[in-house]
Protein backbone atom coordinates (compact mmCIF):
# COMPACT_ATOMS: atom_id res chain seq x y z
CA UNK A 1 0.00 0.00 0.00
CA UNK A 2 2.77 2.41 0.93
CA UNK A 3 4.51 1.63 -2.35
CA UNK A 4 1.37 2.39 -4.35
CA UNK A 5 0.91 5.60 -2.40
CA UNK A 6 4.49 6.63 -3.06
CA UNK A 7 4.10 5.78 -6.74
CA UNK A 8 0.94 7.88 -6.93
CA UNK A 9 2.80 10.76 -5.29
CA UNK A 10 5.72 10.44 -7.68
CA UNK A 11 3.94 9.77 -10.92
CA UNK A 12 0.52 11.39 -10.65
CA UNK A 13 0.02 13.98 -7.92
CA UNK A 14 2.03 16.09 -7.20
CA UNK A 15 4.57 14.25 -9.31
CA UNK A 16 5.32 14.33 -12.97
CA UNK A 17 1.84 14.01 -14.52
CA UNK A 18 0.33 16.83 -12.48
CA UNK A 19 3.38 19.00 -13.04
CA UNK A 20 3.29 18.34 -16.79
CA UNK A 21 -0.40 19.22 -17.08
CA UNK A 22 -0.20 22.21 -14.79
CA UNK A 23 3.04 23.58 -16.26
CA UNK A 24 1.63 23.44 -19.80
CA UNK A 25 -1.46 25.21 -18.50
CA UNK A 26 0.78 27.82 -16.87
CA UNK A 27 2.70 28.30 -20.10
CA UNK A 28 -0.59 28.85 -21.90
CA UNK A 29 -1.70 31.30 -19.21
CA UNK A 30 1.60 33.14 -19.43
CA UNK A 31 1.54 33.32 -23.22
CA UNK A 32 -2.10 34.36 -23.34
CA UNK A 33 -1.67 37.06 -20.72
CA UNK A 34 1.54 38.26 -22.36
CA UNK A 35 -0.28 38.49 -25.69
CA UNK A 36 -3.25 40.35 -24.20
CA UNK A 37 -0.91 42.80 -22.47
CA UNK A 38 0.62 43.47 -25.89
CA UNK A 39 -2.81 43.87 -27.50
CA UNK A 40 -2.58 40.55 -29.36
CA UNK A 41 -4.74 37.41 -29.23
CA UNK A 42 -2.13 34.81 -28.33
CA UNK A 43 -2.60 31.06 -28.83
CA UNK A 44 -6.09 30.56 -30.23
CA UNK A 45 -6.28 27.46 -32.38
CA UNK A 46 -5.37 24.24 -30.54
CA UNK A 47 -8.05 23.37 -28.04
CA UNK A 48 -10.44 25.87 -26.55
CA UNK A 49 -8.78 29.30 -26.73
CA UNK A 50 -5.51 27.57 -27.61
CA UNK A 51 -5.24 25.92 -24.20
CA UNK A 52 -3.53 22.85 -25.70
CA UNK A 53 -0.96 24.87 -27.66
CA UNK A 54 1.95 24.18 -25.23
CA UNK A 55 1.15 20.44 -25.36
CA UNK A 56 1.02 20.60 -29.15
CA UNK A 57 4.38 22.43 -29.22
CA UNK A 58 5.86 19.79 -26.91
CA UNK A 59 4.58 16.90 -29.06
CA UNK A 60 5.74 18.62 -32.24
CA UNK A 61 9.26 18.97 -30.82
CA UNK A 62 9.23 15.31 -29.75
CA UNK A 63 8.75 14.23 -33.37
CA UNK A 64 11.37 16.57 -34.80
CA UNK A 65 14.82 15.46 -35.86
CA UNK A 66 17.25 15.22 -32.99
CA UNK A 67 20.77 16.36 -33.82
CA UNK A 68 23.86 15.95 -31.65
CA UNK A 69 26.87 18.03 -32.73
CA UNK A 70 29.80 15.97 -33.94
CA UNK A 71 32.31 17.39 -31.49
CA UNK A 72 29.94 17.44 -28.50
CA UNK A 73 30.22 14.95 -25.67
CA UNK A 74 27.35 12.71 -26.63
CA UNK A 75 26.51 11.30 -23.19
CA UNK A 76 26.52 14.60 -21.29
CA UNK A 77 24.83 16.45 -24.13
CA UNK A 78 21.96 13.94 -24.20
CA UNK A 79 21.60 13.38 -20.48
CA UNK A 80 21.48 17.05 -19.41
CA UNK A 81 17.83 17.69 -20.40
CA UNK A 82 16.68 14.56 -18.56
CA UNK A 83 18.67 15.42 -15.44
CA UNK A 84 17.32 18.95 -15.49
CA UNK A 85 13.77 17.71 -15.82
CA UNK A 86 14.30 15.25 -12.96
CA UNK A 87 15.72 18.02 -10.76
CA UNK A 88 12.80 20.40 -11.19
CA UNK A 89 10.22 17.62 -10.81
CA UNK A 90 11.93 16.65 -7.55
CA UNK A 91 11.45 20.22 -6.32
CA UNK A 92 7.73 19.73 -6.94
CA UNK A 93 7.71 16.93 -4.37
CA UNK A 94 9.05 19.18 -1.62
CA UNK A 95 6.37 21.83 -1.93
CA UNK A 96 3.81 21.35 0.87
CA UNK A 97 1.17 20.84 -1.76
CA UNK A 98 -1.14 18.26 -0.27
CA UNK A 99 -2.03 18.51 3.38
CA UNK A 100 1.32 17.83 5.06
CA UNK A 101 0.84 17.30 8.75
CA UNK A 102 3.15 19.83 10.39
CA UNK A 103 3.77 17.58 13.41
CA UNK A 104 5.08 14.62 11.39
CA UNK A 105 8.33 15.03 9.42
CA UNK A 106 8.37 12.82 6.32
CA UNK A 107 10.51 12.17 3.28
CA UNK A 108 9.26 15.31 1.62
CA UNK A 109 8.87 17.60 4.60
CA UNK A 110 11.68 17.98 7.12
CA UNK A 111 13.72 20.66 8.82
CA UNK A 112 15.84 22.28 6.12
CA UNK A 113 13.77 21.40 3.08
CA UNK A 114 13.66 25.09 2.10
CA UNK A 115 17.44 24.93 1.64
CA UNK A 116 17.11 21.73 -0.37
CA UNK A 117 14.52 23.36 -2.61
CA UNK A 118 16.66 26.47 -3.12
CA UNK A 119 19.70 24.37 -4.02
CA UNK A 120 17.71 22.13 -6.33
CA UNK A 121 16.40 25.29 -7.99
CA UNK A 122 19.94 26.51 -8.63
CA UNK A 123 20.89 23.23 -10.33
CA UNK A 124 19.01 24.08 -13.59
CA UNK A 125 21.30 27.08 -13.96
CA UNK A 126 24.33 24.80 -13.76
CA UNK A 127 22.66 22.48 -16.25
CA UNK A 128 22.10 25.35 -18.66
CA UNK A 129 25.78 26.27 -18.32
CA UNK A 130 26.90 22.68 -18.94
CA UNK A 131 24.50 22.42 -21.88
CA UNK A 132 25.99 25.54 -23.40
CA UNK A 133 29.54 24.45 -22.70
CA UNK A 134 29.17 20.92 -24.07
CA UNK A 135 27.49 22.08 -27.26
CA UNK A 136 30.97 23.22 -28.44
CA UNK A 137 29.34 26.04 -30.31
CA UNK A 138 30.51 29.62 -29.99
CA UNK A 139 27.02 30.96 -29.34
CA UNK A 140 26.22 28.21 -26.84
CA UNK A 141 29.46 28.78 -24.95
CA UNK A 142 28.75 32.50 -24.79
CA UNK A 143 25.24 31.72 -23.53
CA UNK A 144 26.64 29.36 -20.91
CA UNK A 145 29.07 32.00 -19.67
CA UNK A 146 26.25 34.51 -19.46
CA UNK A 147 24.17 32.00 -17.47
CA UNK A 148 26.92 31.78 -14.87
CA UNK A 149 27.51 35.56 -14.83
CA UNK A 150 23.82 36.09 -14.15
CA UNK A 151 23.81 33.39 -11.48
CA UNK A 152 26.13 35.51 -9.34
CA UNK A 153 23.72 38.40 -9.72
CA UNK A 154 20.37 36.95 -8.73
CA UNK A 155 21.17 33.96 -6.53
CA UNK A 156 22.20 35.95 -3.43
CA UNK A 157 19.11 38.21 -3.32
CA UNK A 158 16.87 35.20 -4.00
CA UNK A 159 18.36 33.22 -1.10
CA UNK A 160 18.22 36.20 1.28
CA UNK A 161 14.65 37.05 0.29
CA UNK A 162 13.37 33.48 0.60
CA UNK A 163 15.13 32.89 3.91
CA UNK A 164 13.88 36.00 5.71
CA UNK A 165 10.30 34.69 6.18
CA UNK A 166 11.90 31.52 7.49
CA UNK A 167 13.76 33.57 10.10
CA UNK A 168 10.52 35.13 11.34
CA UNK A 169 8.79 31.75 11.38
CA UNK A 170 11.78 30.26 13.20
CA UNK A 171 11.82 27.17 11.00
CA UNK A 172 13.67 25.79 7.99
CA UNK A 173 10.73 23.65 6.97
CA UNK A 174 8.35 24.84 4.24
CA UNK A 175 5.27 23.28 5.81
CA UNK A 176 6.01 24.96 9.15
CA UNK A 177 6.73 28.33 7.54
CA UNK A 178 3.41 28.31 5.70
CA UNK A 179 1.63 27.05 8.85
CA UNK A 180 3.17 29.91 10.84
CA UNK A 181 1.90 32.51 8.37
CA UNK A 182 -1.54 30.90 8.30
CA UNK A 183 -1.68 31.58 12.05
CA UNK A 184 -0.27 35.12 11.79
CA UNK A 185 -1.17 36.42 8.31
CA UNK A 186 -0.51 40.07 9.21
CA UNK A 187 3.21 39.28 9.55
CA UNK A 188 3.28 38.78 5.76
CA UNK A 189 2.91 42.56 5.40
CA UNK A 190 6.52 42.88 6.56
CA UNK A 191 7.67 40.55 3.78
CA UNK A 192 6.44 42.59 0.80
CA UNK A 193 9.94 43.76 -0.17
CA UNK A 194 11.24 40.22 -0.06
CA UNK A 195 8.32 39.05 -2.19
CA UNK A 196 9.13 41.48 -4.98
CA UNK A 197 12.86 40.80 -4.76
CA UNK A 198 12.27 37.07 -5.06
CA UNK A 199 9.81 37.50 -7.95
CA UNK A 200 12.41 39.53 -9.88
CA UNK A 201 15.11 37.00 -9.01
CA UNK A 202 12.82 34.19 -10.18
CA UNK A 203 12.32 36.06 -13.44
CA UNK A 204 16.11 36.13 -13.82
CA UNK A 205 16.39 32.46 -12.89
CA UNK A 206 13.83 31.53 -15.54
CA UNK A 207 15.75 33.64 -18.08
CA UNK A 208 12.71 35.60 -19.18
CA UNK A 209 12.72 39.18 -20.44
CA UNK A 210 14.38 41.47 -19.26
CA UNK A 211 16.85 38.80 -18.14
CA UNK A 212 16.76 36.59 -21.24
CA UNK A 213 20.41 37.44 -21.77
CA UNK A 214 21.73 33.81 -22.06
CA UNK A 215 19.34 32.86 -24.88
CA UNK A 216 19.07 36.23 -26.59
CA UNK A 217 18.02 35.23 -30.11
CA UNK A 218 18.90 38.57 -31.63
CA UNK A 219 22.46 38.55 -30.33
CA UNK A 220 23.67 35.00 -29.83
CA UNK A 221 21.14 33.03 -31.93
CA UNK A 222 19.69 30.75 -29.25
CA UNK A 223 22.43 30.99 -26.66
CA UNK A 224 22.51 27.87 -24.54
CA UNK A 225 19.97 26.08 -26.73
CA UNK A 226 21.55 26.81 -30.11
CA UNK A 227 22.55 23.20 -30.75
CA UNK A 228 19.57 21.60 -29.06
CA UNK A 229 16.71 20.30 -31.15
CA UNK A 230 13.92 17.74 -31.10
CA UNK A 231 13.30 15.75 -27.92
CA UNK A 232 16.09 17.40 -25.97
CA UNK A 233 14.82 20.89 -26.67
CA UNK A 234 11.30 19.73 -25.76
CA UNK A 235 12.60 18.47 -22.41
CA UNK A 236 14.44 21.74 -21.81
CA UNK A 237 11.30 23.73 -22.54
CA UNK A 238 9.22 21.50 -20.28
CA UNK A 239 11.92 21.89 -17.64
CA UNK A 240 11.69 25.69 -17.83
CA UNK A 241 7.89 25.50 -17.55
CA UNK A 242 8.02 23.22 -14.52
CA UNK A 243 10.72 25.42 -13.01
CA UNK A 244 8.34 28.36 -13.40
CA UNK A 245 5.60 26.41 -11.61
CA UNK A 246 7.76 25.19 -8.74
CA UNK A 247 9.52 28.54 -8.39
CA UNK A 248 6.23 30.39 -8.11
CA UNK A 249 5.00 27.58 -5.87
CA UNK A 250 7.97 28.18 -3.56
CA UNK A 251 7.26 31.92 -3.47
CA UNK A 252 3.58 31.20 -2.80
CA UNK A 253 4.52 28.82 0.03
CA UNK A 254 6.91 31.22 1.70
CA UNK A 255 5.27 34.60 1.07
CA UNK A 256 1.58 33.75 0.65
CA UNK A 257 0.95 31.38 3.55
CA UNK A 258 0.97 28.15 1.57
CA UNK A 259 -1.84 25.86 0.57
CA UNK A 260 -3.83 24.73 3.58
CA UNK A 261 -7.09 22.81 3.65
CA UNK A 262 -6.66 19.33 2.22
CA UNK A 263 -6.20 18.12 -1.33
CA UNK A 264 -9.02 19.94 -3.12
CA UNK A 265 -8.88 23.31 -1.34
CA UNK A 266 -5.07 23.10 -1.19
CA UNK A 267 -4.88 22.50 -4.93
CA UNK A 268 -7.27 25.39 -5.54
CA UNK A 269 -5.11 27.70 -3.41
CA UNK A 270 -1.97 26.43 -5.15
CA UNK A 271 -3.41 27.21 -8.58
CA UNK A 272 -4.66 30.63 -7.50
CA UNK A 273 -1.44 31.71 -5.82
CA UNK A 274 0.96 30.39 -8.46
CA UNK A 275 -1.13 32.00 -11.20
CA UNK A 276 -0.89 35.30 -9.34
CA UNK A 277 2.90 35.02 -9.22
CA UNK A 278 3.00 34.00 -12.90
CA UNK A 279 0.81 36.98 -13.77
CA UNK A 280 3.36 39.30 -12.14
CA UNK A 281 6.13 37.51 -14.05
CA UNK A 282 4.21 38.04 -17.31
CA UNK A 283 3.69 41.70 -16.52
CA UNK A 284 7.43 42.13 -15.96
CA UNK A 285 8.09 40.28 -19.21
CA UNK A 286 5.72 42.53 -21.13
CA UNK A 287 6.92 45.76 -19.54
CA UNK A 288 10.65 45.37 -20.06
CA UNK A 289 13.05 44.83 -22.89
CA UNK A 290 16.29 42.89 -22.58
CA UNK A 291 19.12 44.51 -20.63
CA UNK A 292 22.81 43.82 -21.03
CA UNK A 293 24.52 41.29 -18.80
CA UNK A 294 26.60 43.96 -17.04
CA UNK A 295 23.48 46.06 -16.42
CA UNK A 296 21.82 42.98 -14.97
CA UNK A 297 24.66 42.31 -12.54
CA UNK A 298 24.84 45.99 -11.57
CA UNK A 299 21.06 46.03 -11.04
CA UNK A 300 21.21 42.94 -8.82
CA UNK A 301 24.06 44.15 -6.66
CA UNK A 302 23.02 47.81 -6.49
CA UNK A 303 19.29 47.44 -5.95
CA UNK A 304 18.16 43.83 -5.48
CA UNK A 305 20.72 42.70 -2.90
CA UNK A 306 20.43 45.82 -0.68
CA UNK A 307 16.65 45.39 -0.76
CA UNK A 308 17.02 41.75 0.25
CA UNK A 309 19.39 42.72 3.08
CA UNK A 310 16.87 45.38 4.16
CA UNK A 311 14.22 42.65 4.18
CA UNK A 312 16.51 40.52 6.34
CA UNK A 313 16.91 43.42 8.80
CA UNK A 314 13.14 43.96 8.91
CA UNK A 315 12.65 40.25 9.57
CA UNK A 316 15.16 40.26 12.42
CA UNK A 317 13.52 43.33 13.98
CA UNK A 318 10.04 41.80 13.60
CA UNK A 319 11.24 38.59 15.16
CA UNK A 320 12.74 40.52 18.09
CA UNK A 321 9.43 42.33 18.65
CA UNK A 322 7.19 39.25 18.49
CA UNK A 323 9.43 37.35 20.86
CA UNK B 1 21.14 53.75 -14.69
CA UNK B 2 18.26 55.10 -16.77
CA UNK B 3 15.88 52.18 -16.44
CA UNK B 4 12.20 52.94 -16.09
CA UNK B 5 10.49 49.58 -16.42
CA UNK B 6 7.18 50.72 -14.98
CA UNK B 7 6.65 53.39 -17.65
CA UNK B 8 4.63 51.05 -19.87
CA UNK B 9 2.66 49.27 -17.16
CA UNK B 10 -0.50 51.48 -17.25
CA UNK B 11 -0.64 51.13 -21.03
CA UNK B 12 -0.17 47.35 -20.78
CA UNK B 13 -2.94 47.02 -18.22
CA UNK B 14 -5.24 49.11 -20.41
CA UNK B 15 -4.72 46.61 -23.22
CA UNK B 16 -6.18 43.86 -21.06
CA UNK B 17 -9.62 45.43 -21.32
CA UNK B 18 -9.39 46.43 -24.94
CA UNK B 19 -10.28 44.47 -28.05
CA UNK B 20 -7.12 42.87 -29.53
CA UNK B 21 -5.59 44.73 -32.44
CA UNK B 22 -4.93 41.47 -34.28
CA UNK B 23 -7.37 38.94 -35.73
CA UNK B 24 -7.33 35.15 -36.06
CA UNK B 25 -5.85 35.51 -39.50
CA UNK B 26 -6.34 32.31 -41.48
CA UNK B 27 -9.89 31.97 -40.17
CA UNK B 28 -10.93 35.61 -40.25
CA UNK B 29 -9.59 38.00 -42.83
CA UNK B 30 -9.33 41.73 -42.79
CA UNK B 31 -11.07 43.75 -45.52
CA UNK B 32 -8.54 44.95 -48.05
CA UNK B 33 -8.41 48.66 -49.01
CA UNK B 34 -10.73 49.78 -51.82
CA UNK B 35 -7.98 50.41 -54.37
CA UNK B 36 -6.07 47.21 -53.50
CA UNK B 37 -4.23 45.77 -56.51
CA UNK B 38 -4.64 42.00 -56.44
CA UNK B 39 -4.72 39.72 -59.48
CA UNK B 40 -5.60 41.26 -62.88
CA UNK B 41 -8.81 39.75 -64.24
CA UNK B 42 -10.24 40.14 -67.76
CA UNK B 43 -13.87 40.64 -68.64
CA UNK B 44 -13.72 39.01 -72.12
CA UNK B 45 -17.01 40.49 -73.34
CA UNK B 46 -15.55 44.02 -73.10
CA UNK B 47 -12.14 43.38 -74.68
CA UNK B 48 -11.66 44.91 -78.12
CA UNK B 49 -8.17 43.39 -78.60
CA UNK B 50 -6.46 46.76 -78.95
CA UNK B 51 -3.38 45.24 -77.27
CA UNK B 52 -2.75 48.36 -75.20
CA UNK B 53 -2.31 46.21 -72.13
CA UNK B 54 0.24 43.97 -73.87
CA UNK B 55 2.21 47.02 -75.01
CA UNK B 56 2.12 48.82 -71.67
CA UNK B 57 2.75 45.94 -69.30
CA UNK B 58 6.24 46.58 -67.82
CA UNK B 59 6.61 42.93 -66.79
CA UNK B 60 5.46 41.41 -70.11
CA UNK B 61 2.83 39.48 -68.18
CA UNK B 62 0.03 39.70 -70.75
CA UNK B 63 -0.02 37.91 -74.09
CA UNK B 64 -2.73 37.92 -76.73
CA UNK B 65 -2.74 35.15 -79.32
CA UNK B 66 -4.86 35.20 -82.45
CA UNK B 67 -6.67 31.89 -82.79
CA UNK B 68 -8.70 32.70 -85.87
CA UNK B 69 -8.81 35.97 -87.80
CA UNK B 70 -12.09 35.23 -89.56
CA UNK B 71 -14.01 34.29 -86.44
CA UNK B 72 -12.18 37.00 -84.47
CA UNK B 73 -11.25 34.51 -81.78
CA UNK B 74 -8.42 35.46 -79.46
CA UNK B 75 -6.71 34.01 -76.43
CA UNK B 76 -5.39 36.26 -73.68
CA UNK B 77 -2.91 34.78 -71.18
CA UNK B 78 -2.26 36.69 -67.97
CA UNK B 79 0.92 35.43 -66.27
CA UNK B 80 0.26 36.31 -62.65
CA UNK B 81 3.69 34.97 -61.69
CA UNK B 82 5.32 37.69 -63.76
CA UNK B 83 2.80 40.36 -62.81
CA UNK B 84 4.15 43.11 -60.58
CA UNK B 85 0.63 44.29 -59.68
CA UNK B 86 1.19 47.83 -60.90
CA UNK B 87 -2.30 47.97 -62.49
CA UNK B 88 -0.91 49.71 -65.58
CA UNK B 89 -3.06 47.40 -67.74
CA UNK B 90 -6.17 48.58 -65.93
CA UNK B 91 -5.15 52.19 -66.56
CA UNK B 92 -4.39 51.55 -70.21
CA UNK B 93 -7.51 49.58 -71.12
CA UNK B 94 -9.84 51.88 -73.09
CA UNK B 95 -12.94 49.75 -72.45
CA UNK B 96 -12.28 48.94 -68.76
CA UNK B 97 -12.14 45.25 -69.61
CA UNK B 98 -9.41 44.62 -67.00
CA UNK B 99 -9.69 45.05 -63.26
CA UNK B 100 -7.70 44.02 -60.19
CA UNK B 101 -9.51 41.79 -57.70
CA UNK B 102 -9.16 41.61 -53.89
CA UNK B 103 -7.20 38.35 -53.83
CA UNK B 104 -4.01 38.62 -51.77
CA UNK B 105 -3.24 34.99 -50.93
CA UNK B 106 -1.90 33.94 -54.33
CA UNK B 107 0.98 31.77 -53.16
CA UNK B 108 1.06 28.31 -54.80
CA UNK B 109 3.52 25.47 -55.17
CA UNK B 110 3.90 25.97 -58.92
CA UNK B 111 4.15 29.14 -60.96
CA UNK B 112 2.20 27.45 -63.76
CA UNK B 113 -0.89 27.50 -61.57
CA UNK B 114 -0.75 31.29 -61.60
CA UNK B 115 -1.40 31.44 -65.35
CA UNK B 116 -4.92 32.52 -66.34
CA UNK B 117 -6.17 31.97 -69.91
CA UNK B 118 -9.19 33.55 -71.54
CA UNK B 119 -10.45 32.42 -74.95
CA UNK B 120 -13.08 34.70 -76.41
CA UNK B 121 -14.56 36.15 -79.56
CA UNK B 122 -14.13 39.86 -80.02
CA UNK B 123 -17.52 41.55 -79.82
CA UNK B 124 -18.65 43.38 -82.93
CA UNK B 125 -18.22 46.62 -81.12
CA UNK B 126 -16.08 48.38 -83.70
CA UNK B 127 -18.73 48.10 -86.32
CA UNK B 128 -21.45 49.43 -84.05
CA UNK B 129 -19.17 52.26 -83.04
CA UNK B 130 -18.41 52.96 -86.64
CA UNK B 131 -22.09 52.98 -87.53
CA UNK B 132 -22.79 55.27 -84.59
CA UNK B 133 -19.98 57.57 -85.63
CA UNK B 134 -20.88 57.39 -89.25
Amino acid sequence: MAVIKALVYLLIYPGILFLFVYSTFCEWFDRKLYARLQNRIGPAYTGRNGILQPVADFLKLLFKEDIVPEKADRIIFSSLPVIGLAVVVTVGLYLPLWNVDVSIPSFNSFQGDVIVVLYLLSLPTLIFFLAGWHSTNFFSTLGGVRVLTMLFGYEVPLFLAILSPAIVADSWRLAEISYFYQKFPFLLLFQVTGFFVSVIALQAKLERTPFDIPDAETEIVGGTFTEYSGKKLAFFRLMTDIEMVVGSGLIATVFMAGFSGGIVLGLFKFVLKTLLVIAILSLIRAACSRIRVDQMVVFSWKYLTPLAVLQLLISIVVKGIIQ
Amino acid sequence: MKFKPAAFVPELLRHLFRRPATIEYPFKKMKVPDDFRGTPILKPELCIVCRACVRDCPAFAIEIETLSDEEKRYKMTIHNDRCIHCAQCVESCPTKALFMNDEFEIATDSRLKLKAEYTYTRPAKKSTQQSQNG
